[in-house]
């Protein structure tokens, strides 16, 4: 009596890999579930490719104040290289300004390093009168190839300080309709000053300065807000941060003395509770660190470097970019327009981005692995040292810390274990002038042209 | 299927080719219709139509549809040149497609498959096949079985297997 009308096999092979072939990834990875004839047809003809798909951890981003140009944080890996620079690809448009699952919104446009591709903005429609003026408006990229190829891009405005007493946090007639024309989607988002964002579940998360997030839906463009699960008070001495890591939305707040909260929002049963997942002091890091503190971790610092040479033709300088004899400040502040073209010019010489020196060094969670620390006897502590907050890994249980603004530490925060990264400050940059604002955890995606280097 | 050969004449012009289903129905219509099957199109060539064109493989109820479609898309290619005419027909014709697969019962539809398949009709196959893709999207495994009336021939151990392979798409 079963198989009573399974009309799916009135179809030849052929056929239903025709079907399946149009499905996007999440729903084929689905289908590839259903039974066994529809395994067999998706697997034999190779039609998922989740080896594509943004699931692996690429990078960081960084952005410095005063700097035109992004710096790339690269987890060794055995794909094609991925250049963190855009000057050949993109039209001079090289700070990162929003990472989404593989692309990475640029000033003007939208990039994908991994398949070097580019696509610029349509025009936006014009700001809603009511909030011109008052607010700035701020960009952030939604996309999800494992279900669409399509991107968006969300425009939310961010009060001036001046008006921000103005806009009540809980007016929904502040909602103005979302733009068909050019996939530009408008929500008024009463929020202030500096944001970290995440995206899942087919909502984008803000993280607004006034001790909430703010969920926008994607399927029916509404926005929820919900509280942080501490009020933090705004202080120099503190790092926090919100993103997304293994099984969903997470928040950090890193102390002045070194105490690492970590909650993470569990929406599932329908409601959105803040549990705490990690509370303890993390300055006992800081006494092993200083034993390979001079030498360079597995990660490679990628920046475009304004006191190089252009002379020469390697392109590798721009990635490795320890030349700094010659640096002196004035280069940096005169940015000099000929040396951005002489950098496009190289950078389009396709045969040397394969010289690129990538460290041996697996990054993965390994016992075996030296620079793996058991927190064990480590009680010293340094508290003029502080970290910084750099991001969540994606699928891991890991949260990237930066210490003292120069040295990248990988924190598994369920086992209280790091890995040291590697150097995060450009060697040509002075502390003084260049302060890091923004960093960007980057998950790269095939999907699309894949460049021919090996 | 009467008005779909008495619709196939308004078309005017050209031969009129008769084509024979599987239990015996007749549909008349005209070679620009026809022509739309890549099948058909190459017996016009060969002339091998004269005496109508069976179609052993396809259901009478079913080649009402096919040519139902065939005979509303059979302005698409004449019309190119007319670009007044062909947006003034897009938004019918989409309407005219969607209706035409959207009520459809998941054996009529997968025949209909089959039919745009053995007669080569591109456009008929794209949009039938992208129905189903259509109402598989956004599914879990039991919704799709459920869905086609698949029966689930994994072991659990089998089902939890496959699905680790792709925890990514699980998430949720």
């Amino acid at each position: 009596m079963e198989k009573q009308d399974d009309a799916t096999q009135l179809l030849p092979d052929d056929l239903l890999a025709e079907i399946l072939g149009r499905l996007a990834p999440r729903w084929l990875a689905a289908s590839r579930c259903v039974c066994k004839a529809w395994q067999a047809i998706i697997d034999s003809r190779r039609l998922l490719r989740a080896d594509l798909l943004p699931l692996s951890l690429g990078g960081i981003y960084f952005n410095f104040h005063d700097e035109r140009h992004s710096v790339f944080f690269s987890r060794p890996s055995t794909r094609p290289i991925i250049s963190g620079m855009f000057t050949d690809y993109t039209p001079n448009a090289d700070r990162v300004e929003d990472h989404c699952n593989g692309l990475v919104l640029l000033w003007g446009g939208v990039a994908n390093p991994a398949t070097r591709q580019w696509a610029p903005f349509p025009e936006p429609p014009p700001p809603c009168t009511e909030i011109k003026g008052v607010c700035q408006l701020s960009n952030y990229l939604m996309y999800d190839p494992t279900i669409s190829s399509h991107y968006e891009i969300f425009q939310i405005p961010r009060a001036l300080d001046r008006y921000h007493d103005e806009l009540d946090p809980m007016d929904d007639t502040s909602q103005w309709p979302p733009s068909q024309a050019c996939r530009m989607c408008f929500r008024q988002g009463p929020e202030n000053g500096k944001r970290d964002r995440t995206y899942g579940r087919g909502a984008l998360y803000v993280h607004c300065e006034a001790d909430f997030v703010m969920r926008i839906s994607l399927s029916d463009k509404t926005y929820q807000v919900i509280m942080l699960p501490i009020t933090t008070e705004v202080s120099e001495y503190k790092s926090h941060f919100f993103g997304r890591s293994k099984n969903g939305v997470h928040y950090a707040l890193m102390d002045r003395d070194q105490r690492l909260r970590i909650w993470f929002l569990n929406e599932s049963c329908g409601q959105k509770m803040w549990e705490l997942k990690h509370d303890k002091n993390i300055s006992f890091l800081l006494k092993r660190h200083d034993k390979y503190g001079q030498n360079d971790g597995p990660w490679t610092l990628h920046y475009f470097d304004y006191c190089e040479n252009y002379d020469q033709n390697d392109i590798d300088a721009h990635y490795e970019g320890y030349i700094n004899e010659d640096y002196n400040e004035e280069y940096i502040a005169a940015q000099d327009c000929k040396h951005f073209e002489a950098a496009s010019y190289e950078d389009r010489n396709g045969n040397s981005i394969r010289n690129v020196i990538v460290p041996i060094n697996k990054f993965e969670w390994d016992s075996d692995n030296d620079s793996i620390l058991d927190i064990e006897n480590m009680n010293d502590e340094h508290r003029d040292t502080f970290f910084s907050i750099l991001g969540f890994h994606p699928y891991k249980e890991v949260i990237f810390l930066n210490r003292q603004m120069e040295r990248g530490l990988a924190y598994h925060f369920n086992s209280s274990k790091i890995q040291y990264l590697g150097k995060t400050f450009p060697e040509c940059y002075h502390s003084e002038v260049h302060e890091m604002y923004a960093s960007f955890v980057y998950t790269p995606c095939w999907i699309g042209e894949l460049s021919e280097s090996t | 299927m009467a008005a779909a050969a008495a619709e196939a004449t308004t078309d005017g012009g050209g031969k009129m080719i008769i084509l024979i289903s599987a239990d015996g129905k007749r549909f008349e219509v005209t070679e620009a219709v026809a022509s739309q099957s890549q099948l058909i199109s190459n017996m016009i060539e060969d002339d091998c139509t004269e005496n109508g064109v069976r179609l052993p493989n396809v259901d009478g109820d079913i080649l009402t549809m096919v040519v139902d479609y065939c005979n509303m898309h059979a302005g698409d290619a004449a019309a190119a040149g007319d670009t007044m005419k062909a947006s003034s027909t897009e938004e019918e014709l989409k309407k005219f497609d969607a209706e035409l697969v959207q009520a459809l019962e998941n054996p009529v539809l997968f025949k209909l498959i089959l039919a745009a398949n053995f007669l080569n009709i591109k456009s008929l196959l794209d949009m039938t096949c992208q129905r189903v893709a259509d109402m598989m999207s956004g599914k879990t495994p039991e919704q799709m079985r459920e869905t086609f009336s698949i029966e689930n021939d994994f072991t659990p151990e089998e089902e939890a297997a496959i699905r680790q392979e792709n925890a990514w798409a699980f998430d949720d």
